[in-house]
């Protein structure tokens, strides 16, 4: 129940962001609600959050009327564990999601934002262009009406499992990726993998000779799948218009994940001379120089900006289609990609800021201002969020908290702790022994790492208000905060922790 | 020869897939890790019959008393020498200057041994006797494509 004051607060809040009035909803009223996820974008690298480079107009646009998330961190460094928070609700030491390719805690599979907007009377939909991400599609297809697989709209694939081992796809797809992957990386079945390639090769040399003037680096690929962002986009336009009301849609976008092959207007378009702060190589570097890095983030700058302006082509559409006026769009990301102490992209033990910082922006239907939030938020407040925008009472089981009221308006958050984890080295079904982890609460972060040869019970502390790079690790300068930030970090895990399988 | 391919190509597989089964149990509970271990084998068993298919088609363009005398050995001393070359291959991440160098010495080494197996008395024997016991080992493989592709089918039900 709100006080007189915090009405009045919001009261006002609602009129100056622009916002509609809302009454209770009925089935008819009920918004539609359209999450897009693209893969691996750090807000690190977007203008909007600090970044240097104008890398993301359309997104800055479209920020003028929505609200903007500050400082808000997926809870993973990959898509796997990323996804899976986003859709449960849950964090990774809960769902369970660990590995590449790993699907949640079975019995989860029912506790998910399609099952519960489903529940609620939507119409939903489910894609995700990353095949990590489309595991857990799968494992949730139940309660998506509309599943499209990502070859679908590849220009070239060579998909075994969803065509053939339909039925038991969450299994069969790992062990096709096993013994098909390209010759190069040692497939199981060296022969087969061969031959398939083989048989695809001419295909591909066919589309990269047609695109070769739009993407003279190659077409953007994914787990052997040729493809262009514009056909994804062009299908989302289209099934935005013709879903049926409400509807709630999760599309998960490939770029701008590696490889970085943007359409022929954005390369170059960089060439800043730009070198970003110099940082000291990590326990865990991967001996990329950073002349190398600094090549690779611009050509990621590039990536993104080819994402931004698809990106900006869908919402003019749906603004065109007046569905910005009736629907909830989510922009987010599942994860980061960093380019500094020796590592490149995101597969890596560490949790720095360009790995686990997200752009989180809502815009919620009819809103036509920009308001900014600054608290911390996690990847696990989406689905309480959502559950809140479709007007459902808030959930017992969530592990985040609703960051926006019914009609837009940010709500008061609680003061909390917000998680990040890497915890690839344990089992799904045993104890967390081996990872890493984050606590964020107020302006400090704690990084943990345990169960590494080498590097174990190993802390870094960061003030993230005097010190943004994460360069000055205070760990030993304040052994009280970090000893409190670990308790409280230990006590979340524990609760979520279990020695045995369940 | 089934069996001596199956032995091969499994070899392969099962050598690899020790890579991907401690991946595998840290994220799969035991009928899953059942199910990726028998896809694993189900693509071995396609692969096997695909090959022997190649096998046949090369055992009929060859003259029938060459082939009665020496292809099952033939066969042998392919294999051996390709896992051999392959591994080799894959012990260099970057898989460029090795690649190159090991085709032209599995080319140049296996076409005077094949072709000095009349003439070298001793080898052949040896190659036989090993074709005998791997041959052994291809049959085992063989049956655990059977248990495989019924759990496949299982699973796929």
């Amino acid at each position: 129940m709100l006080t007189r004051r915090e009405f009045l607060k919001v009261a006002a809040v609602t009129g100056l962001a622009g916002l509609p009035a809302s009454g209770p909803l009925g089935m008819m009223d009920k918004p539609n609600i359209l999450v897009l996820a693209f893969d691996a974008l750090s807000a690190r690298h977007i203008q909007l959050y600090g970044y240097p480079r104008a890398t993301m107009p359309n997104l800055a646009r479209f920020a003028g009327r929505s609200t903007v998330f500050h400082r808000h961190y997926s809870t993973g460094s990959f898509t796997t564990t990323g996804t899976a928070s986003l859709l449960t609700g849950l964090y990774p030491w809960s769902h369970r999601a660990l590995q590449p390719n790993a699907t949640v805690l079975d019995g989860l599979t029912g506790q998910n934002l399609f099952a519960l907007l489903a529940g609620a009377g939507y119409a939903t939909l489910g894609f995700s262009h990353n095949l990590l991400a489309n595991i857990l599609l799968y494992q949730f297809r139940g309660d998506i009406r509309e599943f499209m697989l990502p070859r679908q709209l590849a220009l070239v694939e060579n998909a075994v499992s969803d065509r053939i081992f339909w039925k038991d796809y969450g299994v069969a797809v790992r062990a096709e990726e096993a013994s098909l992957k390209p010759v190069g990386q040692r497939p199981n079945s060296l022969l087969l993998a061969g031959l398939l390639q083989f048989i695809q090769s001419a295909d591909e040399q066919r589309v990269l000779r047609q695109y070769r003037d739009q993407f003279p680096r190659g077409l953007p690929t994914n787990h052997g799948m040729l493809y262009r962002l514009e056909d994804y986009i062009d299908w989302t336009i289209q099934q935005v218009a013709s879903l049926p009301r409400p509807f709630m849609g999760y599309v998960h976008m490939m770029p701008p994940h590696d490889p970085y092959n943007p359409r022929k207007e954005f390369i170059g378009l960089f060439e800043d001379g730009y070198r970003p702060l110099a940082k000291p190589s990590h326990h865990f570097q991967e001996g990329r120089d950073q002349a190398f890095l600094d090549e690779k983030r611009t050509q990621y700058d590039e990536f993104i900006t080819y994402a931004d302006a698809e990106f900006g082509r869908l919402v003019d559409e749906m603004d065109a289609q007046g569905r910005l006026d009736d629907t909830w769009v989510i922009f987010t990301s599942d994860h980061g990609e960093m380019f500094e102490r020796g590592i490149y992209r995101h597969i890596t033990p560490t949790l720095y800021e360009p790995v686990v910082r997200s752009p989180l922006l809502v815009h919620a239907p009819g809103q036509s201002a920009r308001q900014d939030v600054f608290a911390p938020t996690s990847g696990v407040d989406l689905l309480p969020t959502l559950a809140a925008a479709a007007g459902l009472p808030a959930l017992a089981w969530a592990q985040g908290q609703p960051l926006l009221g019914p009609t837009g308006v940010p709500l008061m958050l609680t003061e909390r702790p917000v998680f990040c984890m890497d915890y690839k080295g344990s089992a799904k079904f045993g104890p967390l022994r081996k990872g890493t982890s984050a606590i964020l609460r107020g302006d400090h972060k704690l990084i943990y790492y345990s169960g590494y040869d080498g590097f174990d019970e190993i802390y870094e502390l960061y003030d993230l208000a005097e010190d943004p790079e994460e360069l000055n690790n205070l760990s030993e300068v304040r052994p009280e905060l970090r000893e409190d930030l670990h308790s409280e970090l230990a006590e979340h895990r524990d609760a979520a922790n279990f020695p045995s399988k369940p | 020869m089934l069996a001596i391919t199956a032995f091969a190509i499994h070899s392969w597989t099962i050598f690899n897939m020790l890579v991907d089964v401690p991946a595998w149990i840290l994220q799969m509970n035991l009928g899953e890790l059942t199910g990726a271990i028998s896809y694993s084998l189900v693509y071995a068993l396609a692969e096997t019959f695909l090959v022997m298919a190649g096998l046949l088609a090369i055992g009929f363009l060859i003259p029938a008393r060459v082939r009665k005398d020496n292809f099952l050995l033939w066969a042998t001393l392919f294999f051996l020498w390709a896992c051999g070359l392959a591994l080799a291959v894959f012990q260099d991440p970057t898989l460029t200057f090795r690649k190159q160098w090991l085709a032209r010495v599995f080319v140049f080494t296996y076409f005077p041994l094949a072709g000095g197996l009349s003439l070298w008395p001793a080898l052949k024997r040896g190659l036989a006797w090993l074709a005998e016991r791997l041959s052994l080992l291809g049959w085992l493989y063989l049956g655990l494509d059977a248990a495989g592709l019924l759990i496949v089918i299982i699973r796929n039900l």
